[in-house]
């Protein structure tokens, strides 16, 4: 009877541990964090109503592949476009871009997020891809893939045309949530760019709905071959959406840089498009009150009242307090001033100056025109004293700059990338009696220091490393 | 009783050898590291750097008011 029940014991034990031994044992994944297969869209409408929320967010402001009007008040006022040691820091614009450099790296994890969101509707969208709609949905993920790579090229990497441009970006073509990738050469981050906006164009997309439209990526593809020096491509295609969207001149321009909201004249592209965010928008105006004009900008302006862009303060006022309307996006001015310093670095001077000519006639009446002899001589007090390949400026290129320079004041940040792609020179602003220099490291910003930690293969951008 | 004890151990190490797959299999810590990047310190402003700032509010005292 005792052996028996010590036999039962022995096998009820047995069942105990071996139970026990399954239940501890049988399932290995419960601390797994990646979504198998569990959030992927899977139909053409989910995939639809991903790129829909993607162009949304775009024509409201707040993403970091476009920008919004607050980026673009932000880098205005931390380039030399604003005299900063006259509001002394007492209002709530930045003083240099050292104090955003933080916020700043986590837009290069932001780039990311929506690369992964292209890369899962490229990778995972298999139904109607050859229909018309999943033509417009795979074209616009291309598009907004290759924003994304030109974006982090402009704002992680050195200038493509300076001497310490190697490193690119990890480039990232698949949603794959093990994946460590390390950067890749400048190169291959410019083709990468390059490869997506070109597919895209491929697509044709035409439902104006997904925005990226043939004309803006060309414009899209003119401003990466401007940024890499490849001057002979960048003005192809900016002169291909040039002569879609001509120059305006007298009214139609007035207009047009009066009308806050919609593409109005030959805006081709914008963000912030929509009236709910004027309260945002009226905010920053208000806020640029505080903070005048630089002396060096306002002067370019020779022309006082005879240039469009000064008559009726349609740009600033006496007190070179900013009036213009603040705009980030895409409109053809800035094709023509692309296309005409691609020309002079073609060697091509008589069109760079011919062109040069054409825009000033949009803008100023009377006197408009240069010709070699009456160009300004080079301001040696100047910033910017190289043109984008390094060379000394010329009179030509001086004048050509200084067009762009007031053309796209308050637009895009248009003035902070110049003076990158220019030399990035170190100036310094002054507050509270401490001078705040931006040196020529800040220009090119810090990689996610959290990318850095979980991938011991991620290089630091020089002046980060500490 | 020493088959207890052989069924006690082949459970013990069988546990510990399958539980945990990979030693990373947790999520990764993302909190008590430096997200802030640092910065060189402001400089004190020189009388030279006060000059330059009187000379610009001069030049607009002068022309944009």
């Amino acid at each position: 009877m005792m052996k028996t029940n010590y036999i039962s014991l022995r096998l009820l034990f047995c069942w105990l541990c071996c139970g026990g031994t399954a239940a501890l044992t049988s399932c290995d994944d419960f601390l797994d964090i990646k979504p198998y297969d569990r959030t992927i869209p899977e139909s053409a409408e989910d995939f639809s109503a991903l790129v829909h929320n993607m162009c949304d967010i775009y024509d409201r402001g707040g993403s970091d592949v476009i920008g919004d009007c607050g980026e673009t008040v932000e880098l205005e006022c931390v380039s030399d476009n604003m005299a900063t040691n006259l509001s002394g820091g007492a209002d709530r614009l930045p003083l240099y871009i050292g104090q955003s450099l933080s916020m700043r790296q986590n837009m290069y994890g932001h780039l990311y997020t929506e690369i992964k969101n292209c890369n899962i509707i490229l990778g995972e969208l298999a139904d109607g891809r050859d229909t018309r709609e999943g033509r417009d949905i795979i074209g616009t993920a291309y598009a907004v893939r290759g924003v994304c790579y030109y974006q982090l090229l402009r704002m992680f990497c050195a200038p493509p045309l300076a001497d310490d441009a190697k490193l690119g970006v990890p480039v990232v073509t698949e949603f794959d949530m093990e994946a460590r990738p390390i950067r890749s050469t400048i190169q291959e981050t410019i083709d990468q760019a390059e490869h997506d906006l070109k597919a895209a164009l491929d697509c044709d997309i035409r439902n104006e709905m997904y925005r990226f439209t043939p004309d803006v990526i060309h414009g899209y593809l003119a401003r990466l071959y401007h940024w890499c020096g490849r001057w002979r491509e960048a003005r192809l295609e900016a002169q291909a959406v040039v002569r879609n969207h001509p120059l305006l001149a007298g009214d139609d321009y007035v207009k047009m840089m009066s009308t806050q909201y919609g593409l109005a004249g030959n805006k081709i592209f914008m963000t912030d498009r929509f009236s709910d965010h004027q309260l945002n928008i009226n905010g920053y105006m208000k806020d640029l009150d505080t903070r005048p004009l630089s002396a060096s900008l306002a002067t370019l302006f020779t022309e006082g009242t005879n240039d469009i862009r000064r008559k009726d303060n349609l740009f600033f006022n006496r007190k070179r307090k900013s009036r213009k309307l603040i705009f980030t996006g895409m409109r053809s001015a800035e094709m023509a001033l692309i296309a005409m310093e691609c020309a002079y670095h073609l060697n091509m001077e008589d069109s760079a100056l011919y062109e040069l000519n054409m825009f000033r006639k949009n803008r100023i009446t009377g006197q408009y025109a240069y010709n070699l002899m009456t160009l300004p001589a080079v301001d040696t007090t100047a910033l910017v004293k190289q043109d984008a390949t390094g060379k000394p400026l010329t009179p030509l290129i001086q004048a050509i700059l200084n067009e762009r320079r007031k053309e796209l004041f308050l637009e895009n940040g248009d003035r902070w990338f110049e003076l990158k792609r220019h030399g990035r020179p170190e100036f310094w602003v002054a507050a509270g009696g401490q001078k705040y220099t931006t040196r020529q490291y800040m220009y090119t910003w810090p990689i996610y220091l959290m990318d850095i930690r979980l991938q011991p293969g991620i290089i630091q951008n020089p002046g980060y490393d500490q | 009783m020493k088959h207890l004890l052989y069924v006690v151990w082949i459970t013990v190490a069988v546990t510990c050898m399958s539980a945990c797959k990979h030693v990373d299999e947790e999520p990764e810590v993302n909190s008590g590291y430096d997200t802030e990047i640092p910065l060189p310190k402001a400089e004190p402003m020189t009388a030279e750097d006060s000059a330059v700032v009187a000379a610009q509010q001069a030049e607009y005292d002068q022309n944009a008011k």
